[in-house]
């Protein structure tokens, strides 16, 4: 082993080294004469006598050398050199390949590091983090919930095999600190987190149990290290004072450390009380549900396993509570909402969330596959380059051949001058997954990624092996190609005419096309999805604004009351239709009740809003039977949607019926007078049952819904409000982009997959036009002699397109088939247009057309210019 | 990487690991003339291919080389044996010893079948 490091590195040294045994032989020779001397020779003749015992000088030198190292690795260095030089002395070869490669080779380390960095890292910031473990509830179809907060109470205090539950829920508050304003992430979490977890502040210390009780909130926020540092200037001194969190004064008791950032894979900015959510949104019913009722979902749960405890006992033991859970909360409200659920007990990565793993792992595969196929088309694009080269070098390389060299050393040479072309790549495109991920992330999550995204080793190993397959997979066929030439004829450099010579980079061509057809297809069919997707239709009008007010923590019914009619008078006497809501369509927040039809029947969660009259011209939502609200409507009359409708009545009219909508003490009769069309006011994945009651008893501050929303209606509705009261604080919403934020993600994936569309067609671009021009030189002068002989251009062009036309014909069916079967992978992730889309698949048929005649346009300009005098002096 | 020298193809390792263990620290052109004395001339060595030979022994680990100056004060390197190179001579005395007793053996059973 020693040995072989030595020798490995005296091939740094070799220079040095052949310098330090020359001094040592004339040392020896030096001595060996003056012995020779003294026995009473001549000095000429001594020196002689000394180099003939001496021996060969040159073998001992060789001998030495072949001791030094190994010959295969020093003449593989030598080859490494030669192609080094040989790159050198074309620079636009070894530009074009060396870029080709590195934003390949770089876009897949990137895609590596980010994958490895956002899905597979557990939580950073914890304790023994193997040991905190994750809980979902899964419903039947294996969609991953949330546990209310009454559960997880109950879990809490019984479950043994964790040594404590704790609540992690996102939620969305408005800070407010030395003028700093607008919404931020936070997340409610219960006193216990932190203590749980281990997470070790930065300063001033984590929440007490005390201070998350529920009914006795206390206002107390511990700070994300992000938002301390961004906004507070990362000042300890802010511990103890106090900042406005929606606009009550919170007294900060804490800042989290740079790594804790929660369970999403965003910086968390502010970590509060679960309690406190009853002070950050006074009033508001969605607060109530949540903190109370037995049947509100979504808050996420972390544990820590007890000690000797694994996560599949957990599982089996939280199974068992939240069977009994249910049945004490079932019996109570006999809801069918919890049944049918299981635990699942995970890791904190990303991926351990039941549900995320397919659609992401989808998503990374489909990511992955497209940029192989880029990283092929790029790969396939230098092996015709090299073959153009290796043509072009087919002297040279007879030459080498009728000198002895055996092909196989040949073609480890042609491999070997790939090889420093990729590695030198591969340097360059690890450089490049340093910089694109925190890039990227940075420009979709706004802001710095709270988890490493540094290559590893395993990166950097990944961009050395894409290197070495790169160049085996660009290099070899070329390099066999080229070394089965005749010595004879290329000693003569003959131009080939005949086609043969051809056919592997026709094959190349025809790959390269089938690839580019693959991926402009699937790039195709996102972009058109997502524009379908655009133009989705939620079932509401979206050219209305919405409205929303933020009043002081002290307004009580009577003050909002007076705001409501404040604005209803103000609006009244302008144009446009308006309306109020308890929540705009969209909302990041929602209150659950139940319904039945009959006392003791099952009820169902159904989603609830109060509206005013107009509400459903202003959002353009058709009413399907019975009447809508009248201004003054009692609040015994209901409307409901068509999906409540067909829940509770699938047969009959829902009109003129009785519903039992659940209320604070007992479930009250409410007259249905309409069933309104569905609309997706709540998610654009799917429609809630909802139940709309009048707008009365005003106890949270409702949000102003206007028709044809302007900015000069948005201006108008601050003014006004602003008359009531200055200190209550407006947002206006457009629907239309509240929507379009909804659809950012599927844009986000038309882009990528444009962008790789994109790269597949301007690679595939390249390609045909280096055949083509290529083609055009290699048979200049065949084409001198025709034009000579009379033949017009159009024969000219045809005479150079023939010879590729089997190949593109080739590769366009061969990409078609390809697509169409990638398209039945895509089927999940295509919104309002079939796999076999006929605007996709005509127009990638299209756009290679023109990228075809673009790319031979200037080849068959050069070879109709060819004059017949010059082409025939053509070397 | 301990190497089994074969007893004939090894013979010049052993005869320099010898030297430098019964001499001391040497320079080549002085291990070249003590083989030459010791050997009475018998041995007819290229002394080139000591250098080759010395190379390898040190790449072994079991010669150390280190630059110095001559009795005559020319800048030479010298080789000096080292412990392990020392335990890799007993083994490959007692080794030769062996073979070279079986072989010297066998010529003797020849003499008596005659």
């Amino acid at each position: 082993m020693r040995a072989f490091f030595r020798r490995m590195l005296s091939l740094w040294r070799r220079q040095q080294l052949d310098a330090e045994l020359a001094d040592e032989m004339s040392a020896h020779l030096e001595f060996a004469a003056a012995d020779e001397l003294a026995r009473g020779l001549s000095s000429k003749e001594a020196r002689r006598a000394a180099a003939r015992k001496f021996g060969g000088r040159l073998q001992t030198v060789e001998a030495h050398r072949r001791v030094r190292t190994f010959p295969v690795v020093e003449s593989i260095w030598m080859d490494a050199t030669y192609a080094a030089r040989g790159l050198r002395r074309q620079p636009a070869f070894f530009v074009v390949g060396l870029i080709v490669l590195t934003i390949v080779i770089g876009l897949n380390t990137s895609l590596f590091t980010l994958t490895a960095g956002l899905l597979f890292r557990p939580w950073a910031g914890v304790a023994s983090p193997d040991r905190v473990v994750t809980i979902f509830p899964v419903d039947g179809r294996g969609r991953a919930g949330g546990f209310s907060i009454a559960e997880s109470r109950f879990l809490a205090a019984r479950v043994t095999s964790l040594s404590g539950v704790a609540v992690m829920r996102p939620e969305s508050v408005d800070l407010g600190y030395r003028g700093g304003q607008g919404k931020i992430g936070a997340f409610l979490v219960s006193g216990n987190v932190f203590d749980l977890l281990g997470v070790e502040m930065v300063a001033g210390r984590g929440f007490r149990a005390d201070e998350d009780r529920i009914g006795a909130p206390r206002a107390v926020v511990v700070l994300g290290y992000g938002l301390w540092q961004a906004r507070l200037g990362g000042d300890a001194a802010v511990i103890g004072s106090s900042i406005r969190v929606n606009d009550v004064p919170f007294t900060v008791v804490g800042i989290a450390p740079k790594e804790f950032v929660g369970p999403e894979p965003r910086s968390a900015n502010l970590f509060l009380p679960v309690a406190a959510a009853a002070l950050l949104r006074p009033n508001d019913p969605a607060v109530a549900s949540f903190l109370y009722r037995a049947d509100d979902c979504c808050s996420d749960l972390v544990g820590r396993l007890a000690v000797d405890a694994t996560s599949k006992q957990a599982a089996r033991e939280l199974e068992l509570l939240n069977r009994s859970f249910q049945s004490e909360a079932g019996a109570e409200r006999g809801d069918e909402h919890l049944d049918g659920r299981r635990i699942v007990v995970g890791g904190t990565e990303f991926l351990a969330r039941p549900g995320r793993k397919n659609a992401i792992l989808v998503v990374v595969a489909l990511l992955s596959t497209g940029l192989l196929l880029v990283w092929l088309l790029a790969c396939a694009n230098i092996g015709n380059l090299q073959i153009a080269r290796a043509s072009a070098r087919g002297r040279e390389i007879g030459t080498r051949l009728a000198l002895g060299a055996s092909r196989a050393r040949v073609v480890r040479q042609l491999l070997i001058e790939g090889l420093v072309l990729s590695l030198c790549a591969a340097a360059l495109g690890s450089g490049l997954a340093y910089v694109l991920p925190s890039l990227l992330v940075r420009s979709l999550a706004d802001g710095p990624a709270p988890f490493s995204l540094t290559p590893d080793a395993i990166v950097l190993f990944y961009a050395v092996v894409l290197a070495c397959a790169s160049s085996a997979v660009f290099g070899l066929a070329p390099a066999l190609h080229a070394t089965r030439v005749d010595v004879g004829s290329a000693l003569r450099h003959t131009d080939g005419i005949g086609r043969s010579s051809l056919t592997l980079r026709n094959v190349l061509l025809g790959v390269q096309i089938a690839f580019s057809v693959i991926l402009l297809v699937s790039a195709g069919l996102l972009v058109r999805s997502a524009q379908r997707r655009a133009s989705f239709d939620p079932g509401f009008s979206t050219d209305a604004m919405a409205v929303t007010f933020q009043t002081p923590a002290a307004y009580d019914g009577a003050r909002l009351d007076g705001l409501v009619s404040h604005l209803t008078d103000a609006l009244g006497s302008s144009r446009g239709k308006f309306a109020f809501a308890s929540r705009e369509p969209l909302a990041m927040t929602r209150e659950v009740t139940s319904t039945e039809t009959a006392q003791g029947s099952a009820p169902t969660s159904t989603l609830r809003l109060t509206i005013t009259s107009d509400y459903f011209d202003v959002l353009r939502i058709p009413l399907v039977a019975g009447r809508r609200f009248r201004s003054s409507e009692r609040t015994s009359t209901v409307i409901i949607n068509e999906s409540l409708a067909r829940l509770h009545w699938p047969t009959e009219s829902a009109v003129g019926k009785t519903l039992l909508v659940e209320g604070p003490r007992q479930f009250e009769p409410r007259e249905v007078v309409g069933v309104v069309r569905d609309a997706y006011t709540t998610n654009l994945t799917r429609v809630e049952p909802t139940v709309y009651g009048p707008m009365d008893h005003i106890r949270f501050a409702p949000a102003l819904l206007v028709s044809g929303g302007t900015e000069a209606d948005a201006a108008n509705a601050v003014r006004i409000v602003a008359q009531f009261d200055p200190a209550i604080r407006v947002r206006t919403i457009k629907l239309a982009e509240q929507l379009s934020i909804q659809l950012q993600p599927f844009r986000y994936g038309a882009a990528v997959a444009a962008t790789l569309g994109l790269s597949a067609l301007a690679l595939a671009t390249i390609g045909t036009f280096g055949v083509f021009m290529y083609s055009v030189r290699q048979r200049t002068r065949e084409i001198g002699i025709r034009v000579a002989l009379g033949a017009k251009p159009t024969a000219v062009i045809g005479l150079i397109l023939a010879g590729q036309t089997h190949a593109l014909l080739w590769g366009l069916g061969a990409g078609i088939a390809g697509a169409a079967a990638a398209s039945a992978v895509l089927r999940a992730s295509l919104f309002g247009i079939t796999p076999l889309d006929p605007v996709t698949y005509g127009g990638v048929v299209m756009a290679l057309v023109v990228a075809g005649i673009a790319a031979s346009y200037v080849p068959a300009r050069r070879a109709t210019s060819i004059d017949p005098a010059t082409a025939l002096r053509y070397e | 990487m301990t190497v089994k020298s074969d007893v004939l193809h090894g013979t010049l390792d052993l005869i320099i690991l010898k030297t430098l263990d019964a001499m001391g620290p040497l320079h080549g052109y002085a291990v070249a003339r003590r083989i030459e004395q010791i050997s009475a001339d018998q041995l007819a060595i290229n002394q080139g291919t000591l250098y080759p030979a010395l190379l390898k022994l040190s790449h072994r680990g079991w010669i150390s080389t280190k630059w110095g100056e001559s009795a005559t004060g020319r800048r030479v390197k010298f080789y000096a044996i080292t412990p392990r190179g020392q335990r890799q001579l007993r083994t490959e005395e007692t080794d030769w010893q062996r073979a070279a007793g079986i072989v010297t053996k066998f010529f003797k059973i020849a003499k008596t079948a005659k």
